[in-house]
């Protein structure tokens, strides 16, 4: 978990303020910190603050749909692990919420063999 | 022949207790402290009382007619509650103040020129190039044209398969760029985000369903957002954000508005209290559409002040559009624009 943090910005300085032990931080406006995360493919950001969170895979029911959107029903796929971003969170509550409802996600829905 | 005496300038912008303005200022890198005599609240123009405009609902400053940008020359500017806001009055260069001794703002104001980038390839400009001559005669030109906002924004975020994916954010001095459309056609490569201009961030990619789809790419250096595309079924396609905002199909809900714009405060004391921001953001696209279009890019805001004279209890930002959801597929956020603080001795 990764706050992306600006100092201009009050909510951002609020986050920092409170950032939990296992979250690490960039400052954006530090120019090796911005650089190391980006060369490490790290997600752009649309706004800050933002905290990365890493989500685990999960199984996933998705609709298909033919070539002019027609549908074509229901298929069960697994949605690999990745990151995502969280834009704008009010509080690391809310943050908390999110990596909650992830994990429990991918208890009862376990990522499928292919 | 007796004059009246009055407060607050009068006829005499710039004045103060009915007097005229003299003698002037000389130029600075923060202006003489002359006003320029164009914020408009309620419908009138605001005039300065000692010196001081006082603004206390919703501004606005129209770009003017040679340069495009929104200038403001002043000695001090004070925005004061919740409904206080000063922002361009239509898509804008950018909007720039020059406050000789400083600019406030107080219990919960704004100063944004959000949603109102002006597209186009202007090249790098500075806050000298757009100004008026009428307001360029009171600025020291190399100490203003030391500032330079580069002519390229950041890039536009890829098609996407699926999802639209988030603009790429700003460097230095630089706007972000445009997130891409949504599409739910694995293999569609339309919908790209646009990268940001000096004066706009970029504009975001249409939004596409059926393979029979063509084009919606968003345009570069601001706008405009790409158009929704539709196969053969009538269902609401979202276009991008952007300078012009792109057009949906089968009366889908249209982006507000285009990139954040180009924000620049030139002043030797800038106090943000919490609560209060500075703001140049990009906007969404439209909500509600069956597959939603991308957003836009963050502008640019640069604050130059003297050292030590940035007091920031609030929000500087150049936040790019939030994504925005699909009855079906969501698209892609603008990237994030600069914020840029410098100071002089």
């Amino acid at each position: 978990m990764i706050l992306l943090h600006h100092p201009e910005v009050e909510l951002s300085r609020n986050l920092l303020a409170l950032l939990p032990d296992t979250c690490g931080c960039v400052d954006w406006t530090n120019d090796v910190q911005r650089e190391e995360y980006t060369i490490s493919g790290g997600l752009s950001p649309s706004a800050f603050p933002s905290v990365v969170v890493d989500v685990p895979a999960y199984a996933e029911d998705r609709a298909q749909f033919g070539p002019d959107g027609e549908f074509l029903g229901m298929v069960v796929v697994t949605a690999p692990a990745h990151r995502e971003t969280l834009r704008l969170p009010v509080s690391w509550d809310a943050v908390a919420s999110f990596t909650a409802s992830v994990a429990e996600r991918a208890l009862l829905r376990p990522a499928v063999q292919p | 022949m007796r004059l009246a005496s009055h407060e607050g300038g009068g006829a005499w912008p710039g004045g103060a207790g009915g007097l005229p303005p003299g003698p002037l200022g000389r130029p600075s890198l923060f202006g003489d402290g002359t006003y320029s005599g164009n914020i408009i609240q309620g419908g009138s123009v605001l005039q300065p009382v000692s010196g001081v405009i006082t603004i206390t609902g919703v501004a606005t400053v129209a770009p003017d007619a040679t340069t495009g940008a929104s200038v403001v020359l002043c000695d001090t500017l004070v925005l004061n509650g919740a409904s206080a806001s000063l922002k361009p009055s239509t898509n804008s260069k950018g909007l720039l103040i020059f406050a000789k001794t400083g600019i406030q703002l107080i219990n919960g104001a704004k100063l944004n020129i959000d949603q109102l980038g002006k597209a186009g390839n202007f090249g790098n400009v500075t806050a000298y190039s757009l100004s008026p001559a009428a307001v360029q005669r009171k600025l020291k030109r190399a100490a203003v044209e030391a500032y330079v906002v580069l002519g390229e924004g950041a890039a536009g975020a890829p098609h996407a398969t699926g999802a639209g994916l988030t603009g790429t954010a700003a460097t230095t001095m630089q706007s972000g760029g445009g997130g891409s459309g949504g599409t739910n056609n694995i293999t569609s490569v339309y919908g790209t985000g646009g990268k940001g201009g000096p004066c706009c961030g970029g504009a975001g990619g249409g939004a596409q369903r059926g393979a029979s789809a063509v084009g919606a790419n968003a345009g570069t250096y601001g706008g405009p957002g790409g158009a929704g595309q539709e196969g053969s079924a009538g269902y609401a396609i979202g276009g991008g954000a952007g300078d012009l905002v792109g057009s949906t199909t089968s009366g889908g809900v249209n982006a507000p508005g285009a990139g954040g714009g180009l924000l620049c405060l030139f002043t030797p004391a800038l106090s943000i209290a919490s609560g209060c921001i500075v703001s140049a953001d990009g906007s969404p696209a439209g909500a509600g559409n069956y597959v939603a279009g991308g957003s836009a890019g963050g502008g640019i805001a640069l604050v130059v002040t003297r050292t030590g004279g940035l007091t920031n209890a609030g929000t500087i930002r150049a936040s790019g559009g939030a994504a925005t959801s699909g009855t079906v597929v969501i698209g892609g956020a603008g990237g994030a624009g600069s914020v840029n603080i410098f100071t002089v001795d």
